[in-house]
């Protein structure tokens, strides 16, 4: 009667065994060889048996929890969000560090920056057009968290696919409620695909509420959808498109008041300083090129209404324009000055001075030029 | 945090609250320092509420979870936190914190200290702490990771070579040591 009771603690042992690794196997089954050692040299001491069977549960739980785990002290939810702390790359690395840490990446809201151009650099484009698709699509499939803040990628405009994998992007981090959003899309040289177009019917499936930050470069937008970003993102800071239409109509309904940095290039030259910015009160920073930069300046009365809280500003300007203006708006606020010259040959920097006076507290002043 | 002087207000930001730790020790701790930690917190009020007699800065705090030694460098932590709040604008200001991050001793003093703070639910120390081990881990490479802080690498061979397999591109570029 008392082998029997062994015996069933031993199957009990057996069955506990079974669920575990390799290592810990081996490990039972050589105290397990001990245990009946010791059954048949003291068939009565009940409380020795029980005690070694306690111990090789807990050193089997021990084997199981490897005992010298520092992160054991601390629950899931506390690593998830140390490694929400850290970049992308880092975050991954760490599901391969055992069973415990595989997924637990996947819960993170945090940044998820797909540091694309150093990657491109290291891997060059066609080997990283190859890799890329797997890799975000790899990533945002496993992803659990029941929100993300950032994403930063790249795209090449290399396959057909690659418009349906942006729109599969979006469509997926607007669900999720992005914070902060930048696409880069590369054109590869010999390559003809059009750039990816985002228009209104597509974002108006989705709510933009929670956007600070949009910059799509190599991505056109149309006058709509800028429209629709621009009266549906109530707490959008930081904007920068290319835009496809002449933005002639684009006259967004109130004030844009969390609106701190803009850049909206197009290929029409219409009056989009004026339109668009005369509705950003707190701008902080502003670019102009080309025909921009010389509206602006034309228009320089006007101006100070709407760019008095400017802090930073850059120009792209012919060495000609800059010499037309014998005076500029002058911009109380202004702290950083780049003005990006283009120039045939310029023998003096001296029509720069109408600048410094326009300019009472200007701290930094970088000139360029290119030609 | 200067005014040490005797104030005659009990209630004051001068008034001094006593937490036990779990080795016994009593800490003698102000006020302003002790609400930071948001179990105490609503153990603190909760016993003001029980016990209108208000004998609230007599009360001694227990806490089960929290050894001595941890207590006494979350506290110090505490006391410096105005200046450490600052937000890093530039680059210069991220090294400077991070420096002030690594002066709180080896990963193994982090653990305790972040799951110290997580039990007393004290946010800021918990999100600088999480940073400073997060900083350890990072740019470290996964055996190295797994031999400091002890973790088994609990996958067979051949997933552990499919899973390196599929984030292969985490690993690019990174030095092997």
């Amino acid at each position: 009667m008392k082998k029997s009771y062994f015996q069933f603690q031993a199957q009990q042992t057996q069955e506990f065994a079974r669920h575990r690794e390799a290592e810990a196997e081996k490990e039972t089954t050589r105290v397990r060889g001990r245990l009946f050692e010791r059954v048949t040299l003291h068939p009565l001491d009940y409380a020795a048996v029980a005690m070694s069977l306690l111990n090789l549960k807990n050193r089997c739980d021990k084997t199981n929890n490897f005992p010298d785990d520092q992160f054991s002290k601390l629950p899931d939810e506390i690593l998830v969000s140390i490694v929400s702390l850290m970049p992308l790359k880092e975050a991954s690395q760490t599901s391969i560090l055992s069973h415990r840490w595989r997924y637990l990446r996947t819960f993170t809201n945090g940044s998820l920056d797909f540091d694309c151009s150093a990657l491109l650099n290291l891997l060059g484009i066609e080997k990283y057009c190859e890799k890329r698709k797997g890799w975000v699509n790899g990533v945002l499939r496993l992803h659990q968290g029941s929100t993300i803040d950032e994403l930063r990628a790249c795209s090449v405009v290399s396959d057909k696919n690659f418009t349906l994998d942006i729109e599969n992007w979006l469509s997926f981090l607007l669900r999720k409620k992005v914070k902060r959003f930048a696409l880069e899309c590369k054109g590869l040289r010999n390559c003809d695909y059009q750039q990816y177009t985002l228009t209104d019917q597509f974002l108006c499936n989705y709510g933009l509420d929670s956007l600070t930050v949009l910059c799509l470069t190599y991505v056109q937008v149309t006058e709509k959808a800028l429209l629709y970003v621009l009266s549906n993102c109530p707490f959008l800071e930081v904007l920068s498109v290319e835009c496809l239409d002449s933005l002639q109509n684009l006259k967004p309904s109130g004030p844009l008041v969390g609106l701190r940095n803009v850049a909206i290039s197009t290929s029409y030259y219409a009056h989009v300083a004026r339109i668009l910015l005369g509705n950003v009160p707190n701008l902080v920073e502003a670019s102009y090129a080309g025909l921009y930069a010389f509206f602006l300046l034309r228009e320089r009365d006007q101006m100070p209404s709407y760019l008095s809280l400017l802090e930073t500003l850059s120009l792209v300007l012919t060495w000609q324009r800059i010499s037309q203006f014998s005076r500029f708006p002058i911009l109380r606020n202004l702290r950083h000055l780049n003005l990006t010259l283009l120039v045939m040959d310029v023998k003096s920097l001296l029509g720069c001075t109408s600048l410094l006076v326009a300019f009472p507290i200007l701290h930094r002043f970088v000139v360029d030029l290119m030609g | 945090m200067s005014n040490t002087s005797e104030n005659p207000n009990p209630s004051s930001s001068s008034a001094k609250i006593t937490l036990k730790t779990s080795d016994n020790e009593l800490f003698e701790v102000e006020e302003a320092v002790a609400m930071k930690f948001c179990t105490v917190k609503q153990y603190f009020e909760d016993e003001k509420d029980n016990d209108v007699a208000a004998r609230g800065s007599s009360t001694v705090i227990p806490l089960p979870n929290v050894h001595s030694a941890v207590l006494a460098r979350l506290i110090s932590y505490c006391k410096k936190l105005p200046q450490s709040n600052a937000v890093a604008d530039n680059h210069e200001e991220e090294e400077t914190k991070k420096k002030e991050r690594k002066q709180y001793g080896t990963p193994g003093d982090l653990v305790d200290l972040i799951s110290a703070a997580n039990y007393l639910d004290f946010k800021e120390g918990l999100e600088f702490f999480n940073q400073a081990l997060a900083d350890h881990i990072q740019n470290k490479s996964v055996e190295y990771v797994r031999k400091f802080f002890g973790i088994k690498g609990d996958f067979e061979p051949h997933e552990e070579e499919k899973y390196r397999e599929e984030y292969a591109w985490a690993f690019e570029g990174v030095d092997e040591d």
